[in-house]
């Protein structure tokens, strides 16, 4: 169980472009994807970023090798209807704080995924963050969501 | 019987109202002070006629589950977070039914005619678990059984050829008389799901002569 929890919370610094801003501190928790067919074109990847820095940080975009592109997106059910919008703003991140990419949620939305993910494959995200700044973030993909790391929810 | 017939009103209130719009809803959350408990059985017949053709492509209709336990989901292969969340839920409540899971027959009906060949179906759902049925037809065979679960779908473009499905986000519970019993909600926890689902079972099953609750 330790070493599980281990597994699915590898945290990660900010690795700044150019100017490195060790005062912003993304990190990325429990990033899973469920199991996906190339064929049909979309994959979804859920996460949390947690903000450890004094800045807040806004997450405007992401890209993988595994698929043509990554959009962030969100899912409402309203009045018990599922419609889906994308995130073109992107999602901020409070100083302090995090934010959940969760089912029937936000969510990272692959489009046109090269090959189909399996359970068991674990894949790269890199975000890209307003300051210009990347995260590599690794994704495991599953079919149900990885149980939850003791440090992973923030309320 | 008022009470029931309240009830039942309500349980199929929430898809409609998707159809109807925001007056109709708000109107009819206002009434529905608490959601319908699993033992307060809706009692209201519903997801009858239709006729689709299975993953398998068999020619199927409402009648080929009569007799046992159903979920109902409606959704489309190319939904990547709403419909791969309800049949992972699904999916869980099928695991946690252990032995019983086999009297229970999860329908996935496609509100996707255009894309969601049978064969594709077969590919998705069985990602989920072997025993998920996916169900497609023509879109008037679609929209039949849209129709007969009271259910709302619509095809909103998201530029060019692509396009997305928006569609109730409801998991029906049907009892084997083909009553509606309720609905599982994904936000529940998984052991909330299988004991409505055990309930939908006890009550209906084929030589339930003693009272419900007699026996656990
Ligand atoms: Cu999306």
């Amino acid at each position: 169980m330790k070493r599980r929890v281990l597994l699915a919370t590898a945290a990660l610094t900010l690795a700044g472009r150019g100017n490195a801003q060790p005062s912003s501190m993304l990190v990325a928790e429990r990033a899973w994807s469920r199991p996906a067919l190339a064929r049909i074109g979309t994959a979804v990847t859920y996460l949390t970023l947690r903000n450890d820095g004094s800045a807040p940080v806004r997450v405007v975009g992401g890209s993988t090798d595994i698929a043509e592109t990554v959009e962030i997106h969100e899912s409402v059910v309203d009045n018990n209807v599922a419609r889906m919008r994308p995130r073109p703003e992107g999602v901020a991140v409070p100083s302090g704080g995090s934010v959940r990419f969760q089912p029937n949620g936000l969510h990272l939305m692959l489009m046109k995924p090269r090959a189909d993910l399996r359970a068991g494959q674990i894949f790269t995200i890199t975000l890209r963050l307003d300051n210009g700044a990347t995260l590599d973030v690794p994704v495991t993909v599953a079919a149900r969501e990885p149980a939850a790391g003791h440090d992973g929810m923030h309320h | 019987m008022n009470r029931r017939t309240l009830l039942a009103t309500l349980g199929v209130g929430i898809p409609v109202a998707g159809a109807l719009g925001w007056g109709v809803s708000e109107w009819m959350l206002r009434l529905m002070q608490s959601p319908a408990s699993p033992s307060s059985p809706m009692q209201q017949s519903i997801g009858s006629p239709f006729a689709l053709t299975d993953h398998a492509g068999r020619r199927v209709t409402d009648t080929s589950y009569a007799g046992t336990v159903r979920l109902v989901f409606f959704g489309f292969t190319h939904c990547p977070d709403v419909c791969p969340t309800g049949l992972g839920y699904i999916a869980e409540v099928l695991d946690g039914l252990g032995d019983e899971a086999a009297k229970v027959r999860p329908l996935f009906i496609s509100v996707d005619s255009s894309r969601d060949t049978p064969e594709l179906l077969a590919s998705y759902v069985t990602q989920f678990h072997p025993a998920l049925i996916g169900l497609t037809g023509s879109e008037a065979e679609v929209a039949q059984a849209a129709k007969v679960f009271r259910t709302y779908y619509g095809k909103v473009s998201t530029g060019g050829d692509s396009y997305v499905m928006e569609h109730s986000a409801s998991i029906y519970l049907l009892g084997s008389e083909g009553t509606l019993r309720g609905f599982l909600d994904t936000h529940e926890p998984v052991a909330t799901a299988v004991s409505k689902v055990r309930l939908a079972l006890r009550d209906t099953a084929p030589n339930a002569a003693t009272p419900a609750g007699a026996s656990s």
